[in-house]
């Protein structure tokens, strides 16, 4: 009992608490009895393609599940957006926002990260480019507003002038009930994002620990 | 497409010299016909000459083109039907579980019985009559267009399962703005085969119980032994499927325009 106290009493501390966590896949031994405990509740997750950053985030988020894991965030209320394209292609930026994140079109408008997409929102998004797709997935995660937001390459096919721009909205108050977790593998400089915990993969299976820098 | 695409494929190398192939190709049944008629002299018993085959449209009463009409409609009718019934068979399957376990196993069981096969039930149940024959078309065609329907709504990407997950939204409640598209960009391999499936039902069923269309036109003429009207009826046929499909592919092509 005192464990387990001592436990919640951790996890309402520490926003990304993890323990114990294996996983395997097809054989592959992907994480071994992995832990860590990020102190902030911003996570960047780095390392090479192909380390398995996209797998730890499926796992925390509650998309795939684990073989065998002590303590984990919930998977209730989190929001994973993948490095892949997932807009309806048949639908409009805008519709793609409103039916999935829930909100009124106002209320879209509203936001200031709007002016970022509101040239080109209301175009079908079979007709944007990947730049402007990624745009509107991350502007609809941003306004969803779930209590733990992944974030998986978040800023592939943007500039670094939209990157920029970007970086405010993942923090501060449009983050302030949110534990932000996001995989980067080619960008450095993320100083920008302030309080965050970076969390390093050393790119070899099975993950046993994740070295914090 | 955009016209600037049309514009690049047009000049395509392969775009050009598949003009010359396209007209090649469509005059090769009738280059075979042509030499086997006339330079290996093969009786008109088994094949009649191009010209006998060409007159028997005056020679029909009532006129070919109403024979060709009333199959059109059948066809056209039965099939859409057929499309919109097993469509929403394989939504309804989506919606609930149980319900799938529970039909699952009967739908694959009834799509497995030839259509022709079921003809003789469809007699004695409605007769000579048109809805006999509709509905002979329709369950031709609808249990195979939902065993689709249902495996395309099953097999959705990840990606789409994940986004579904994330913002706490089922797909099978959002019909109109997620299954339907999916279900028109994965499912036209399936309408073209049941396309031609609808054709053959429609032609069995006039050959058993109809007094004009196709298939009935195809029987008299066996009774009087005129080859070259089975002859021109099977080329009409031939060419309703060709204009059908190319008709449902534009139109699909239209209907899926973010592929």
């Amino acid at each position: 009992m005192q464990l387990l106290a001592a436990r919640r009493q951790s996890q309402k501390k520490l926003p990304i608490t993890v323990e114990g966590l294996s996983y395997s896949y097809k054989k592959l031994k992907v994480f071994d009895n992995l832990s860590f405990a990020a102190e902030r509740s911003t996570v960047i997750l780095r390392g090479p393609s192909g380390c398995g950053k996209t797998t730890l985030l499926k796992l925390l988020s509650g998309n795939v599940q684990a073989d065998r894991v002590l303590s984990m965030p919930t998977s209730e209320n989190s929001c994973l957006v993948l490095q892949e394209d997932s807009l309806l292609p048949w639908l409009t930026g805008t519709q793609n926002i409103v039916l999935f994140a829930g909100v009124s079109l106002e209320k879209v408008r509203q936001h200031p990260m709007y002016e970022m997409i509101a040239n080109f929102v209301g175009q079908k998004a079979c007709r944007l480019s990947y730049g402007q797709r990624r745009l509107i997935e991350l502007f609809r995660a941003i306004i969803y507003r779930p209590k733990y937001l992944y974030l998986d390459e978040p800023f592939n096919f943007l500039d670094e002038k939209r990157i920029e721009l970007i970086l405010p909205f993942l923090q501060g108050e449009f983050m302030s009930d949110t534990c932000l977790t996001l995989s980067n593998h080619h960008r450095e400089d993320l100083s920008r994002l302030g309080a965050a915990t970076v969390y390093s993969f050393d790119g070899c299976f099975p993950v046993t620990q994740l070295s914090k820098s | 497409m955009s016209s600037l695409c049309r514009a690049r494929i047009a000049n395509e190398p392969g775009a050009v010299s598949r003009v010359p192939v396209l007209v090649i190709g469509s005059l090769l049944l009738p280059a075979v016909w042509l030499t086997l008629k006339y330079f290996l002299s093969v009786s008109d018993r088994y094949l009649p000459a191009p010209g006998q085959v060409f007159g028997a449209f005056s020679e029909i009463e009532p006129n070919i083109m109403v024979h060709v009409a009333f199959t059109s409609f059948r066809l056209v009718f039965g099939f859409v039907a057929g499309v919109v019934a097993g469509v929403a068979i394989g939504i309804g399957l989506t919606k609930s579980k149980n319900v799938a376990a529970l039909v699952g196993p009967v739908l694959g069981s009834m799509r497995s019985i030839p259509p022709i096969a079921i003809i003789p039930f469809f007699l004695l149940w409605f007769g000579f009559s048109e809805v006999g024959r509709l509905l002979l078309v329709i369950t031709g065609i609808a249990f195979n267009i939902a065993v689709s329907t249902f495996q395309i709504l099953q097999d959705m990407p990840e990606k789409h399962r994940i986004m579904f997950k994330s913002f706490g939204l089922k797909e099978s409640d959002m019909v109109l703005d997620y299954s339907l598209p999916r279900i028109i960009e994965s499912l036209l391999p399936t309408v073209r085969f049941s396309l031609s499936t609808a054709m053959g039902v429609v032609i069995a069923s006039e050959l058993l119980g109809s007094q004009v269309g196709l298939g009935y036109l195809m029987q008299t003429a066996r009774n009087t032994f005129s080859m070259h009207v089975i002859f021109l009826a099977t080329i009409l046929l031939g060419v309703m499927n060709a204009a059908m499909d190319f008709a449902l592919v534009q139109c699909w092509k239209r209907a899926a325009y973010w592929r």
